[in-house]
C-alpha cells in the first residue's frame, strides 16, 4: 500500500515543482488550488503515461515502475533546478484573526468532514471492491491492463464495460497496483479519496479559505450521502466532476490587472489541461471540453486576444491527442446508450414520444427532490435555486459563465434520456444520481461565489 | 475585503451560512447513519469463489458461461455472470455454451440435465460448488 501512495504522490509533486518552475501556479493565486490542480493534472498525466506504454506493447510490471518512478523523480529535479533560489510560491496573505463565529463554522467544518470521510471507511468494509459500475467497468479494465499489458484491449469486447469511455480511471488504478505489485482493493479506494479530497480542495481554495463561505460551500459540498456514497463508489463520476470544476474555477481566477498578463494565459494552459482530462475520463466531459472551449473562445473574442487561444490549445493538446489515440485505436464503436439514434426519424421518434416525456417528467421530479439521500432531501432543488439567484446578481458573470456551461451538460444529459434505445426509467434511475454529482461542485461554488467585482469572464 | 455578495446584507449572509451549516452537519450524520446500514455486498464473495476457477482455465481467451436456465434476466443472476468476469479477467466470459471451457455457476444448471451441456464434461468444482465443464471433441 506504501508503494501505491508513493505512485500517487510522485507525479502530483513532480508536477507541482513543475507549476512551481514555470510560475504556474501563480495563476491559481492560492496554495491549496494549486495543490489541487497538480494532483488533476499528475494524476491524469500518469494515466496517459500508463496508457501510451500498453499501447507500445509494454506491460505494468517492476520495469515500468521503475521507468515511471524514474521519469517523475526527473521532471522534479528538473523542475527544482529551473525553480533554485525562487520562493516556492509566492506568499500567501495572512490569514485574518479568527473572530468566535469563524471558530465554530471551522469547528462544524470539522465535524462535517470528519463525519464524510467516515461514510467511505465505512463502506469499504461493506463493499471493498466498489459499487456495481466499479467491478463492471472501471476496475475490471485496470485488471485486463494489470494482468494482460497490450492484450487489454480484449476487454473492450465486454458489453456492459462501457469500452467507449476514455481510460483515465482505468489507467490510474492499474498503475498504482503496479507500484503495488498486486491488486489491492484498497488502491483504487485511496484513488476515489483523492479525487474527492481534491475536488473539496478546489472549491475551497478557489474561494479562499480565508473567508466564512469557502467552509461553507466545502460543508454543504461533502455533507449529502449521494456525495459521500458516490466518493466510495470507485468510479469516474467523482473524477470527471472534479476536472469540470477545476476547469471553471480556473477560467475566471483573474484579477483585471493579470487578464492581459502572463496569469491569464497561465490560467488557460491549467484549464485546458484540466478540460482536455475530463474528456479522457468519460465521454461526456467531450461535451464538457466543447461548452468550456465556446465559453473561452466567446471571453477571448470579446476582449481581442485571439493569440490567447493557443494556451487553452497547448493546455489540452496532450490528453486530446491520446483520446483521440484512444478513439480510433482501441474502440470498436461508439456508445450503446444512442445505439439507433442516427437517422432523422428515428431521433424524432424517440424525442417526441409522449410516453417517454412522461416518464422522463415523473421520474426526474421524484428524483430531483430525492437527490442528496436521507437527511438532505431538496438540497438539489435549494442549491441550484441559490445558484440561479446568484447568477442573476448584475456582477455575477462567474456564476453566469458557471451555469451556462453546467447547463449545456444537463442539455446533454436529457439529450441522452430522450434516445436512448434502454429503458428510460432504468436507465434515469441508474444514472440521474452520478450525473448530478458531476455538476454538484459547480452548482455548490455558484450558489457561494462572490460577486464578481475583479473582472473575470466577461 | 470583498464582500460576499454586492446585494445581500451581511446579517442574511450569516443567517444563510448558519443555515447551510446545520444542514451540513445534518446532512452528513444522516450519511453516516444512512451507510451503516447497507447491506452486504456480495461481490468480494463471488470474486472470491471465481477466483477459484483460474488454475482450471486457459491464462486468456473465450471462456463460455452458462446463463441462469430461467430468470436470467434478474440483478442477481446478471450479478453472478459480471462477477465471473471481474474475477477471470483477462479472459473474456461470454454468456453462451461453445468455447472449449464453460463455466456452470452455482443454480445456473436446468435441474435433471441440461441440454446446452451436451457435450461437455465436468473438470472441475470449487468449494463453493462452480463448476468447470469442458468440450474434449470439436
Amino acid at each position: 500500500m506504501i508503494q501505491a501512495l508513493v505512485g500517487l504522490l510522485l507525479p502530483i509533486a513532480a508536477v507541482w515543482t513543475a507549476f512551481r518552475a514555470a510560475r504556474l501556479g501563480e495563476a491559481a493565486h492560492s496554495r491549496l488550488l494549486t495543490l489541487a490542480l497538480a494532483s488533476c493534472v499528475g494524476i491524469g498525466a500518469s494515466s496517459a503515461l500508463t496508457f501510451t506504454t500498453l499501447m507500445l506493447g509494454g506491460r505494468l510490471d517492476s520495469g515500468f515502475v521503475v521507468g515511471d518512478a524514474l521519469f517523475w523523480l526527473a521532471i522534479g529535479a528538473v523542475s527544482l533546478w529551473v525553480a533554485r533560489g525562487r520562493a516556492p510560491f509566492p506568499a500567501a496573505a495572512a490569514f485574518p484573526e479568527w473572530t468566535k463565529s469563524d471558530r465554530v463554522l471551522r469547528g462544524a467544518f470539522v465535524v462535517v468532514f470528519a463525519m464524510a470521510c467516515a461514510v467511505p471507511i465505512i463502506e469499504y468494509t461493506i463493499a471493498p471492491h466498489g459499487q456495481w459500475d466499479a467491478w463492471a467497468i472501471w476496475n475490471q479494465k485496470a485488471r485486463f491492463m494489470f494482468r494482460a499489458g497490450p492484450q487489454w484491449v480484449d476487454s473492450m469486447a465486454i458489453p456492459w464495460s462501457q469500452p467507449s469511455h476514455p481510460p483515465l480511471v482505468a489507467a490510474s488504478v492499474a498503475r498504482l497496483w503496479a507500484y503495488a505489485g498486486r491488486e489491492l482493493t484498497t488502491v483504487p479506494a485511496m484513488l476515489s479519496g483523492a479525487f474527492a479530497i481534491s475536488m473539496l480542495t478546489v472549491v475551497m481554495g478557489a474561494l479562499d479559505v480565508r473567508r466564512s463561505r469557502a467552509w461553507v460551500a466545502g460543508a454543504i459540498l461533502i455533507a449529502p450521502l449521494t456525495f459521500t456514497h458516490l466518493a466510495s463508489a470507485q468510479t469516474a463520476d467523482l473524477p470527471i466532476g472534479l476536472f469540470f470544476i477545476a476547469t471553471l474555477v480556473m477560467l475566471p481566477m483573474r484579477p483585471p490587472e493579470w487578464r492581459n498578463g502572463f496569469n491569464t494565459r497561465a490560467s488557460l494552459l491549467l484549464a485546458g489541461a484540466t478540460a482536455s482530462l475530463a474528456a479522457w475520463t468519460k465521454n461526456e466531459g467531450v461535451v464538457f471540453f466543447g461548452a468550456s472551449t465556446a465559453l473561452v473562445v466567446w471571453s477571448i473574442l470579446r476582449h481581442g486576444r485571439v493569440r490567447d487561444l493557443a494556451w487553452w490549445v497547448a493546455g489540452a493538446t496532450p490528453f486530446l491527442a491520446a483520446l483521440v489515440w484512444f478513439k480510433f485505436g482501441v474502440v470498436p464503436e461508439g456508445p450503446d446508450y444512442l445505439e439507433g439514434a442516427n437517422t432523422a426519424g428515428v431521433i424524432l421518434d424517440r424525442a417526441l414520444d409522449p410516453v417517454r416525456l412522461g416518464v422522463i417528467a415523473d421520474t426526474l421530479s421524484t428524483l430531483a427532490v430525492r437527490w442528496g439521500g436521507p437527511g438532505a432531501l431538496g438540497s438539489l432543488l435549494v442549491v441550484v435555486g441559490l445558484a440561479i439567484g446568484s447568477a442573476l446578481r448584475p456582477t455575477a458573470r462567474i456564476a453566469r459563465g458557471f451555469l451556462v456551461v453546467s447547463a449545456v451538460m444537463v442539455a446533454a444529459y436529457s439529450a441522452v434520456y430522450l434516445l436512448t434505445p434502454y429503458d428510460v426509467n432504468w436507465l434515469m434511475l441508474t444514472t440521474f444520481d452520478r450525473l448530478i454529482l458531476q455538476q454538484w461542485p459547480i452548482l455548490v461554488f455558484a450558489a457561494c461565489a462572490p460577486a464578481d467585482r475583479a473582472g473575470t469572464i466577461s | 475585503m470583498q464582500r460576499y455578495t454586492d446585494n445581500v446584507p451581511a446579517s442574511w449572509q450569516r443567517v444563510l451560512a448558519v443555515i447551510g451549516v446545520a444542514w451540513a452537519l445534518l446532512a452528513a450524520g444522516s450519511a453516516v447513519r444512512a451507510s451503516l446500514n447497507f447491506p452486504p455486498d456480495p461481490m468480494a464473495q463471488l470474486e472470491s469463489e471465481f477466483r477459484a476457477l483460474i488454475p482450471e482455465l486457459p491464462p486468456r481467451g473465450t471462456v463460455g458461461y452458462l446463463e441462469q436456465f430461467e430468470g436470467n434476466g434478474s440483478v442477481d443472476a446478471v450479478r453472478v455472470h459480471y462477477a465471473a468476469q471481474y474475477a477471470l479477467a483477462p479472459r473474456i466470459v461470454v454468456g453462451r455454451t461453445g468455447p472449449e471451457f464453460v463455466i456452470v455457476a452455482i443454480g445456473t444448471e436446468r435441474p435433471g440435465g441440461d441440454p446446452r451441456l451436451r457435450g461437455y464434461v465436468q473438470v472441475a468444482r470449487t468449494p463453493a460448488g462452480h463448476r468447470v465443464f469442458r468440450r474434449f471433441t470439436p
